[in-house]
């Protein structure tokens, strides 16, 4: 996440201890915003490559990028300490949403990169829920 | 033929030194987050860079100075240092920015990591800039760049919805679901990825490698008129391609193979290969010119010899710094800071510097002991003062934006 | 001689950071300073209308730079200035103004090639051993 990389580089590097619900909750929104463009990239290259509309390494470099976006914001949602027990529950909730959807981002890459044709299908019908899913609750979060 | 030729230093400022990283990455940003509803901020920097282009090429053809070599007698010792500096340091910012977008496209090319290909990236910039006669330069770069057009035509390819696109364009209001501050930090980020200082030092500093004189003022005014606009307008496609294809699905351009899927969508394979071709391009032609750029602020700030018409021996301090900039910038990529956020820092500076960078290009086109009956009339004063008061505000707001919007979360 | 003997004008006018031209039309650095002089004691005892400071030299060059620019950055400059002279000379490079053939608002055009000037010194020495020695540096 550039922008966030930049704000951590300004902000004396804290993603931080969320302070309250509230925050919390506006926390998980963007977790669930971002998680979900990472995975809407990667379903978007996929996509265009299994039409023969992509160039091979162009697709493998976006989806690698997108499945690294994955887990750095897993990596800091998971890091964020929940304030109460009400965010320790959407926690546990959400924790599940995100481990689908950034284990699909993996398994999408290695499907792609042994050039396993099945794999790939089944890597993006994980995707596409794991998406309906993130999107679901952004708008619950909103 | 020969016209068209000559129109050439306006198209290569326009794709190199307009469209660079800094526009690719920005657009893309905002077309995929905030539809069309920013695209003012993109004509509203247009604007502003054709009028003080014009202004510095209207010195560089009438008092035969690049405009920035006026600045120090104009200014005297301590402002213009100041100016010169600030313009030096957002430079070297700018070439790293452009150097790794370079390295990043052809990694996204080839698979091979973008740190392997900053070395090279640095070195063919700097080959450029020693070796490359001016006009073979821009022409080539200019040339080569027109494949940014891509972007234009798969907008009637794209399931584009025109009436919207220019309703957000006319009707800007930020969008629902978005913070105002965000949108507002984007906006000033477009601007000044349109007013990077480089900009105008290349603009007059080419001017004078092509020998303008005042009979060129007409085909000066044509590159400024046409050059730019038609810069800004590759901006807005590279905006507005993102609207059809990414903002539905949500996604957010991190990266700058995102930018360039929609060309994918509309043309597949070959279009997505000139979409790339055409960011190489422009980030390598800024890449070059932004660094001959360094030298000439510096250069002539020293009253030293420059330019690319003689061998470099002959201009030994101005390649010097040349050189000395490559090095930097390439060493700045290599951190692994993420080119991208280089890229953000650097527009987003040098929208706060525009005042300092552009004002004194008002002043000494203003000044008749250089430009006789050419200095700036009505309004061109008028606009140009209108802007820098534009300006001035966007640099006040432009810190406190940064830090509560952290950089544009 | 000058063409500007009868006209009056400021140092900010006509001198100070303007650019120097050599006799070949090469750029030659900028005027940094000015050297004023008493001149010779007139040895008939001549008024005191005659020991008013003139012009005598054009001054060039980090030594002469420092100090215009103030502050600790000026002192940081000139003493570098003084170091990279290596020759403890602590003045400035002199132009003098023998070496001037005109004055315009613009420039100052000299009589002499700038290889000649004695503020030639870093140029040459950065063409010599920094640039000369790169492939395709046309020499």
């Amino acid at each position: 996440m550039v922008p966030g990389a930049l704000a951590v580089a300004l902000l004396t590097g804290c993603a931080g201890p969320t302070l309250d619900a509230g925050s919390y909750r506006q926390a998980a929104l963007h977790t669930t915003i971002d998680l979900a463009s990472a995975v809407a990239t990667a379903e978007l290259a996929t996509r265009l490559e299994l039409t023969g509309r992509s160039l091979a390494p162009v697709t493998s470099e976006v989806v690698s990028a997108a499945e690294d976006d994955g887990s750095s914001i897993a990596e800091s949602f998971t890091s964020r300490q929940p304030p109460d027990e009400d965010s320790r529950a959407l926690f546990s909730q959400l924790d599940d949403v995100v481990t689908a959807a950034t284990d699909a981002l993996t398994a999408l890459r290695m499907a792609l990169g042994l050039g396993n044709q099945a794999g790939v299908r089944q890597a993006l019908d994980e995707l596409q829920r794991a998406r309906a899913a993130l999107v679901g609750w952004q708008e619950r979060l909103q | 033929m020969k016209k068209a030729l000559g129109l050439t230093l306006g198209v290569m400022t326009a794709i190199g030194g307009f469209v660079d990283i800094g526009n690719i990455v920005t657009s893309g940003i905002t077309g995929a987050r905030y539809g069309m509803t920013l695209a003012w901020a993109v004509v509203l920097g247009t604007i502003a860079m054709a009028v003080f282009g014009e202004m510095a090429g209207r010195v560089a053809a009438v008092a035969h100075r690049p405009v920035y070599h006026v600045v120090r007698e104009r200014l005297g010792v301590r402002a213009s240092m100041l100016n010169a500096s600030s313009s030096v340091v957002l430079n070297v910012l700018t070439v790293a920015a452009e150097i790794g977008g370079t390295a990043l496209v052809l990694q996204l090319a080839t698979g091979v990591p973008y740190l392997l290909w900053v070395p090279l990236v640095a070195a063919a910039a700097w080959l450029v800039v020693w070796r490359m006669p001016f006009q073979r330069m821009e022409r080539v770069l200019g040339l080569l760049g027109l494949s940014m057009l891509v972007f234009v035509v798969a907008l009637f390819w794209l399931p584009t919805d025109w009436a919207a696109l220019w309703d957000q364009t006319i009707h800007p209001a930020i969008p629902a679901e978005q913070a105002a501050p965000t949108w507002w930090f984007y906006a000033i980020s477009l601007i000044g990825a349109c007013l990077v200082p480089y900009q105008v030092i290349f603009f007059s500093s080419g001017g004078r490698e092509e020998h303008w004189s005042i009979k060129d003022l007409r085909e000066m005014r044509l590159n400024t008129f046409l050059g730019f606009p038609f810069g800004g307008l590759l901006s807005l496609a590279l905006m507005a391609v993102a609207v059809p294809v990414l903002r539905p699905l949500g996604i957010q351009v991190n990266h700058v193979g995102q930018a360039a899927l929609p060309v994918a969508v509309a043309f597949g394979g070959i279009g997505l290969a000139i979409a790339l071709f055409s960011f190489l391009v422009a980030t390598f032609a800024a890449a070059a010119e932004s660094t001959l750029s360094t030298g000439y602020a510096v250069a002539q700030y020293f009253g030293w010899s420059w330019g690319k018409a003689r061998p470099p021996v002959g201009a030994a301090r101005f390649q010097f710094v040349c050189l000395a900039t490559v090095v930097a910038a390439a060493g700045t990529v290599l951190t692994t800071i993420d080119p991208i956020t280089i890229t953000i820092v650097s527009v987003v500076l040098g929208a706060a510097a525009i005042p300092l960078t552009y004002f004194p290009v008002l002043v000494v086109a203003n000044d008749r002991r250089y430009l006789g009956e050419h200095v700036n009339g009505v309004v061109t004063n008028t606009l140009g003062t209108v802007l820098l008061v534009v300006m001035v505000v966007v640099a006040l707001v432009t810190v406190p934006l940064l830090l509560l919007t952290r950089a544009g979360q | 001689m000058t063409d500007w003997a009868h006209h009056r004008f400021t140092a900010n006018d006509l001198l100070l950071d303007r650019q120097l031209v050599d006799s070949r039309g090469m750029m030659a650095g900028r005027i940094d300073d000015l050297e004023l002089s008493d001149p010779e004691p007139d040895p008939a005892g001549g008024g005191s209308a005659a020991r008013a400071p003139v012009l005598t030299a054009l001054l060039c060059g980090p030594i002469a730079y420092g100090p215009r620019l103030g502050g600790r950055l000026g002192t940081w400059w000139a003493a570098t200035g003084r170091r990279l002279r290596g020759d403890g000379d602590g003045y400035p490079c002199r132009i003098p103004l023998s070496l001037v053939a005109r004055v315009d608002r613009m420039q100052v055009r000299l009589t002499s090639p700038r290889e000649l000037l004695p503020s030639y010194r870093l140029r040459a020495w950065v063409a010599d051993k920094v640039i000369a020695p790169l492939p395709g540096s046309g020499r």
